[in-house]
């Protein structure tokens, strides 16, 4: 069997007395759209913490790309390709739509040390931020500052913006939350449209657009994976159906 | 874009007045007032450079100060061992660096010490966060401040007065008229530089630090370097405001580095509005006017001052600056 991009084994978080990640051990496959679900405070945000570095595990180790990244630093790993959007919409208030694209575009790029020229002249910076934000659908808003955005709107910047740095693998977290049903099923699309080409951790509470896109499905639950498989598997299995899908409803 | 051009327009009307207001001082008999100018000149200069580090940069910094006494105390000394027919360094191995009344000697020796001590205290204190940055940057200013009392063969506390502005080849500086252009002249080369700095791919880096550095390093930028760097850039242009500030006033003194002048020019910025560069030019003026005309009335300024400041950061969230924008948006 190939190796998968990313594999995490026995990761462990505590806070105080609680065990926000309890001996996580999870692998995703180079081009696989893996889904994350499990009730709130089941600890999905903090393996993206733990797996993007924003905290550091107790334990456990992370290997992406062959490479053990667990004690690398949060920029390290996003120069990798492991990138991650925030379930809080993080994007630059004050800048621009168009300069968050373009500060995206040249992250991708690098060397950003320049101090003489403007980026906003630059056409190999400004044609892809153009083109990405076209592509989520942003086009119109570009002169705006992004505090000026909705919060649909401040999601497909965002989205726009973790494009833009062209990862090799991407850990979205919650990107329809607080999207109206049209904007969940744009964005559905969207990320659709991207499955394969790249590789995908999505944390995800709407469960259509979960079923719809995951290939495999792991669900987290006090911290420790309750169940990892295909959606049919996932959709069938008891002990999920106990501990997550079947909250009030048997649906 | 717009409000990019406006801000633009702006800095040239106060550059236009800058360069307009001597000869007026001069056709009313108003001279003394060109000294004032001249000060509100080099504290906007250095005020400005606060503006990179605390408006574009997002670091509140509160010990700029330190900078400006660095570079102050290089032209100081240099000076001083010229009057002295001594060297400043003598190092073995051909290391000499005799005293100088040179200008430009002493503007270079200010940016790469002033740069420098910026790399080293922001290379420390960009490791802190928040309220933290704040003591420390401040802790640190105190210490030069300290350090610089304690030089007893410089003065102590008295400091160091100058016999004159210095040289620069083919200008008269001790011509208040000719000083004060040259200030301008550093100035505005300071403003253009600093423009194409806060435009740049830097300065579009730098900004989104100050929006949301959690994001951008998540998008892979190592924001401590960036800005690292903007910290001692500003800071080398600090020393250059305390060079001239040390050849205007012809006069050195610890006083240039006590936190209470860190405040001053603080306020300078937020004053006039932070991240406009020209926003802290005005703040220098309004505030040093301030002090001038109320010191007439009563020596307790400050209590008049302290209130009137607290409404204007309540009131004009963004300065002066703020305000003008408004009123020049209407009519756009
Ligand atoms: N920095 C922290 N300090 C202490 N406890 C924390 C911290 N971060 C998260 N927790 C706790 O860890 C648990 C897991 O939180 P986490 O945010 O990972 O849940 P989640 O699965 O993302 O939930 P949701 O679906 O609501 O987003 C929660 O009980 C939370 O309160
Ligand atoms: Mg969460």
């Amino acid at each position: 069997m190939i190796e998968p991009l990313l594999q995490v084994e026995s990761l462990s978080k505590r806070f105080g007395a609680l065990r926000a990640a309890d001996e996580i051990s999870l692998g995703v496959a180079e081009g696989e759209l893996h889904a994350l679900i499990g009730p709130n405070g089941a600890g999905k945000t903090t393996l993206l913490d733990l797996l993007c570095g924003l905290t550091e595990a107790d334990c456990g180790s992370i290997t992406f790309q062959g490479r053990s990244v667990g004690s690398m630093s949060m920029e390290a790993r996003a120069r990798l390709g492991l990138v991650r959007s925030f379930q809080v919409t993080s994007v630059f208030p004050t800048l621009t739509v168009e300069e968050n694209l373009v500060l995206a575009v040249m992250a991708a790029q690098g060397g950003n040390f320049g101090c003489w020229s403007p980026p906003l002249d630059d056409v190999q910076l400004l044609q892809p931020a153009r083109e990405l934000l076209t592509r989520v659908d942003l086009i119109q808003k570009s002169a705006l500052p992004a505090a000026a955005l909705s919060h649909g709107e401040r999601r497909q910047l965002e989205v726009g913006m973790v494009l833009a740095t062209a990862p090799r693998m991407l850990l979205l977290d919650e990107p329809m939350a607080g999207l109206g049903p049209g904007g969940t099923v744009q964005l559905t699309r969207m990320i659709q449209g991207l499955k394969g080409s790249v590789t995908i951790l999505l944390v995800e509470h709407d469960m259509p657009s979960v079923f719809t896109l995951a290939d495999r499905i792991t669900v987290l639950v006090r911290g420790r994976v309750a169940a990892t498989g295909s959606p049919q598997e996932i959709r069938h299995d008891p002990a999920v159906q106990e501990a997550y899908l079947g909250r009030g409803d048997d649906a | 874009m717009r409000a990019f051009l406006r801000n633009e327009r702006l800095m040239l009307t106060v550059l236009l007045v800058f360069a307009l207001l001597p000869p007026l001082f001069q056709l009313m008999g108003q001279e003394y007032l060109l000294s004032l100018l001249n000060r509100i000149l080099i504290y906007g200069l250095a005020a400005a450079s606060l503006d990179l580090i605390l408006g574009y940069g997002g670091m509140v910094s509160l010990g700029h100060a330190a900078f400006l006494g660095i570079g102050a105390y290089s032209a100081g000394i240099l000076a001083f061992h010229s009057y002295e027919g001594s060297a400043v360094l003598n190092w073995p191995m051909g290391l000499v660096l005799p005293g100088s009344e040179s200008l430009l000697l002493a503007l270079f020796v200010a940016v790469v010490m002033a740069g420098f001590f910026g790399l080293l205290t922001g290379s420390i204190s960009l490791r802190t966060r928040g309220m933290h940055f704040i003591m420390i940057t401040l802790a640190f200013a105190q210490m030069f401040y300290y350090l610089f009392i304690s030089l007893d063969r410089y003065g102590g506390e008295d400091g160091i007065s100058l016999f004159g502005r210095g040289h620069l080849p083919g200008f008269d500086l001790n011509n208040d008229f000719i000083y004060y252009y040259l200030c301008l002249f550093i100035l505005i080369l300071f403003l253009v530089l600093a423009r194409r700095f806060t435009t740049s791919r830097f300065g579009l880096v730098l900004r989104g630090g100050r929006d949301n550095e959690q994001r951008l390093r998540a998008l892979g930028f190592p924001v401590y370097r960036y800005r690292l760097i903007c910290y001692a850039l500003a800071a080398a242009a600090a020393g250059v405001a305390g060079v001239l500030m040390a050849h205007q006033g012809e006069y050195v003194s610890p006083g240039l580095m006590h936190w209470t002048k860190s405040g001053e020019i603080m306020v300078m910025v937020l004053l006039g509005g932070s991240g406009t560069l020209v926003g802290p030019l005005l703040g220098a003026g309004v505030l040093l006017l301030l002090e001038e005309v109320l010191a007439i009335y009563t020596e307790h300024w400050m209590v008049i001052l302290g209130p009137f400041l607290i409404l204007v950061v309540l009131f004009a969230r963004n300065g002066i600056h703020g305000l003008l924008m408004k009123i020049g948006g209407r009519d756009d």
